[in-house]
């Protein structure tokens, strides 16, 4: 944890209300973006952020990683593992159903980027966040915790409980699925770089 | 050469800062490697950022619930006090009650000590009687509890 963070959770546990603002503010931008691309709506994702904030307090005695924000992923990972299990369908879209492993959920047709969505000329980053929410959760997670969160694969693989190579390959998969899916725009973000 | 997975997952961590400086010489050398990072530089700059932000009042929201909370676990405690205050007067209610059992076999045997000594007594004293009226009738010693 950073010396300043420390300083600022201990001045909140001595009575300073206003030491959890700063640290709301510091990390509000990667961990609200993050739980809100995994949350239903603007409420539900304000829900799951105080809880992230409430839990990460509460066990602040147990804490003894060295970046706080990595740890509140890890708590907000936790919570939206428990969500999903509450709400789990019949048949999981994440789970391997055929010999090489695709998921369901990679076999079915795409609900969020067909031909009407493409030619409608949205944003080309609407575009991409759209075939992200196809991902499978696993790799949907890597992805938005590197790119929204900005976590490192060590960090990433702490908050998942696995291996570096596991979030990398984790990783490679997803941008290798939005390669697939977004084979035209791909010129284009190429041709943007 | 390395292989495409091995350039991809290098720039992957090249790019969160990851890469080791020996690694970062290898990768460069790769002519594959200025396309793939390029790519995955577009990826992240077509990326919108996020304007997502929480409700204002969230500290405000999360200060109370820690505040609830902390009173809820306090609350137990409050209702806690009189259920002791109750659970060490029946204790104490129990106890004396587990007493008195004891107190009324002694004072029991007590009185049955005395009843028996009161009973011997009283018997002694028919049997001298009896012997007396024994002796009177047949004008002889006679010892009736060798009968």
């Amino acid at each position: 944890m950073e010396i300043d963070d420390a300083k600022t959770l201990a001045a909140y546990r001595s009575g300073d209300l206003e030491a959890l603002g700063v640290l709301v503010e510091k990390y509000k931008g990667p961990l609200f973006g993050f739980i809100y691309k995994f949350s239903e709506g603007r409420e539900d994702a304000d829900e799951v952020f105080q809880e992230v904030w409430v839990r990460a307090i509460k066990n602040m005695n147990r804490y003894r990683q060295k970046n706080l924000l990595s740890w509140l992923f890890r708590i907000a990972h936790n919570l939206m593992i428990d969500r999903i299990r509450k709400n789990r369908p019949a048949v999981s879209f994440d789970a391997p159903v055929s010999e090489d492993g695709s998921p369901l959920g990679d076999l079915l047709p795409s609900d969020r980027l067909g031909p009407d969505h493409e030619s409608g000329g949205h944003d080309l980053g609407v575009r991409i966040e759209a075939a992200a929410a196809n991902l499978p959760l696993e790799q949907r997670e890597v992805f938005w915790l590197r790119m929204q969160g900005g976590l490192s694969f060590k960090e990433i693989a702490r908050v998942q409980k696995c291996s570096i190579n596991t979030a990398l390959a984790r990783m490679q998969y997803a941008v290798s699925k939005l390669r697939n899916e977004l084979a035209g725009e791909y010129r284009e973000i190429q041709e943007a770089g | 050469m390395m292989n495409m997975d091995k350039i991809e997952k290098w720039i992957l961590l090249e790019q969160s800062g990851e890469l080791s400086a020996h690694r970062k010489k290898i990768l460069d050398a790769c002519p594959e490697a200025p396309a793939k990072r390029a790519e995955l530089n577009a990826l992240c700059a077509a990326l919108p950022k996020s304007d997502a932000e929480p409700a204002p009042w969230t500290v405000t929201k999360i200060n109370a619930r820690l505040k609830t909370e902390r009173r809820s676990i306090l609350l137990p405690a409050r209702v806690w006090q009189p259920i002791l205050a109750l659970a060490a007067c029946l204790t104490l209610v129990v106890m004396t009650y587990d007493f008195k059992p004891d107190t009324v076999t002694e004072q029991a045997a007590v009185l049955t000590a005395a009843e028996t000594y009161a009973w011997s007594v009283e018997f002694d004293a028919d049997l001298v009687e009896l012997e007396s009226l024994i002796q009177s009738i047949s004008g002889t010693s006679l010892d009736i509890t060798e009968m």
